[in-house]
């Protein structure tokens, strides 16, 4: 499980997160939502321990993160896989290079027990024959899947994912849904999502928290969600549904 | 009177307190990140003792920059040698003593040019490659990449660079100082039609083992602080491609002058 405490964060003036509470329930996806620059991706840095929070208390599995030394926080972060906003693939190393990464560094696995594992990866995020394509040789799904495999493949109890749709189109977008849901179903872990996409936050996750004004200010279910009271929230779906309208 | 004061000594005053407030704001700009930079140093040192070291790394970075480095370094160093032995043999031939030539040149070469114009080289070609590699890590992600993957960056990028900087620096100098004597040698005995033989004869006679390792231990200096530099500039990078070229620029600037600086303080101090 993983829980918010008053958590707070400020960049000089500017305050980001503003005492937030948020429980994410094990082996559940939860989609966290909120306008451009509403401090979603600072929340899954501060999980990350990334950056340090000015106020509060993060606990992964009961360990208050905020709290551990560094040698600590690095044995943590292995429980974690993260799917960045662009994938952030190591541009200078190939798919098989990018996605072996992790076992190399963290696991004493022969060689050829790394290429299976790096085959079966690939294969579950749909990617064949691309071992030796660097990444500007990839599409953008492309890359996303890599970065996918990459962050599962360490089979992580909880994985991150930061935009994953942003900057794709509709078919893409709705495979990459697909993948996180076909992911999530042979893995059962635990899935924190940041997203835009509102389209694939009802589709895919279990409870999707609103964030603004560096407060959580609904966390229900998709379902839920529709009949918010809150005023933020029916501005941003009215604003989702004019936009799909105008379509 | 106070007209006089408003006129001319208060804007005077005022000004020569804008000026002084200025200094020390960027002296402590420059002493905190020196200040940061120096924790990377010792946190790098600390990694590097560390075991496993990463070998695999430091043998790719020593590629990197030292046999990358090579045909700019011997480029470099003939003509330098070249155009030394040509002012110096025609300077010595005014009162007779152009056979000195290969031995001041020597000196030269071993003590001062070879060890700083290669650590200028050095950082012109890998510093800026290095600030601008680990700039485009930063400002695409991949360095929090590996933070998130439980990889120190500091571990992975940044102490093998400085390794392979202070293993490769004396090589280069070492080979700065042999192709400058050879194009020394070319022009003062081709051109300048010095005697071989008496060329050699006052290398061997005024050139010490001391004069070489001197310029060696300085080129340990100069690895450390263009390696360092670099890629502290590379880590701070962080608004794209603009703030990447600008990290990059101040990677080889700063690395260029605290090479010069940190020169003339090894040789006041040290030697």
């Amino acid at each position: 499980m993983i829980e918010f405490r008053n958590v707070s964060k400020n960049f000089g003036e500017q305050n980001v997160l503003d005492k937030l509470n948020l429980v994410v329930e094990e082996g559940k996806i939860t989609a966290i939502m909120g306008p451009s620059g509403a401090g979603k991706s600072v929340t899954l840095k501060l999980l990350m321990g990334l950056l340090k929070p000015d106020e509060g208390q993060i606990f992964v599995h009961g360990s208050d993160i905020c709290a551990l030394a560094d040698d600590e926080l690095a044995s943590l972060r292995k429980k974690f896989g993260m799917l960045f906003q662009d994938a952030a693939l190591f541009d200078y190393m190939n798919v098989f290079e990018n996605v072996s990464f992790p076992l190399y560094e963290h696991t004493k696995l022969s060689d050829e027990e790394i290429e299976k594992r790096v085959e079966a990866s690939l294969n579950e995020v749909g990617l064949e024959n691309v071992n030796q394509k660097l990444p500007n040789e990839l599409s953008g799904g492309m890359r996303k899947r890599v970065g996918l495999a990459r962050a599962i493949i360490l089979e992580p109890p909880i994985v991150l994912f930061d935009e994953p749709t942003t900057g794709l189109d509709p078919i893409i977008t709705s495979q990459i849904g697909d993948l996180i849901l076909e992911t999530h179903a042979k893995r059962n872990n635990t899935f924190l999502m940041i997203s835009h996409d509102l389209a694939l936050s009802y589709r895919v996750a279990h409870k999707i928290a609103m964030l603004y004004k560096g407060q959580i200010v609904e966390f229900a279910s998709p379902k839920e969600l529709k009949y918010s009271t809150h005023p933020f929230v029916r501005e941003y779906l009215q604003a989702q549904l004019n936009l799909e309208g105008s379509r | 009177m106070t007209k006089f004061f408003d006129q001319y000594v208060e804007p005077f005053v005022s000004s020569f307190g804008r000026i002084f407030v200025s200094l020390f704001n960027a002296s402590r700009v420059a002493l905190e990140e020196m200040g940061r930079m120096l924790r990377m140093l010792w946190a790098s040192c600390k990694l590097v003792v560390t075991p496993p070291v990463r070998w695999q790394l430091i043998v790719d970075q020593m590629q990197f920059i030292g046999v990358g480095s090579l045909f700019i370094v011997v480029l470099t160093a003939i003509f330098s040698g070249m155009v030394f032995a040509l002012q110096s043999g025609r300077a010595f031939a005014i009162f007779g003593a152009e056979t000195l030539t290969g031995a001041v040149v020597t000196i030269t070469l071993s003590r001062e040019l070879a060890p700083v114009l290669t650590a200028l080289m050095v950082t012109a070609r890998s510093g800026s490659a290095m600030a601008a590699q680990i700039g485009t890590m930063q400002v695409t992600q991949q360095i929090e990449a590996l933070s998130a993957m439980a990889v120190n960056p500091i571990d992975y990028l940044i102490a093998p660079r400085i390794v392979a900087a202070i293993l490769v620096m004396p090589m280069l100098t070492s080979i700065f100082d042999f192709v400058g004597l050879l194009g020394a040698y070319i022009v003062s005995t081709k051109l300048l039609n010095i005697d071989p033989a008496m060329f050699m004869e006052k290398i061997r006679y005024y050139v010490d083992v001391a004069d070489i390792v001197q310029g060696l231990f300085k080129s340990i200096f100069f690895a450390v602080i263009l390696s360092l530099v670099s890629c502290y500039q590379g880590l701070q990078a962080q608004k794209g491609a603009y703030d990447v070229g600008r990290r990059v620029t101040m990677a080889v600037v700063i690395s260029s002058v605290a090479i010069l600086v940190a020169d003339y303080f090894l040789t006041a101090l040290l030697f």
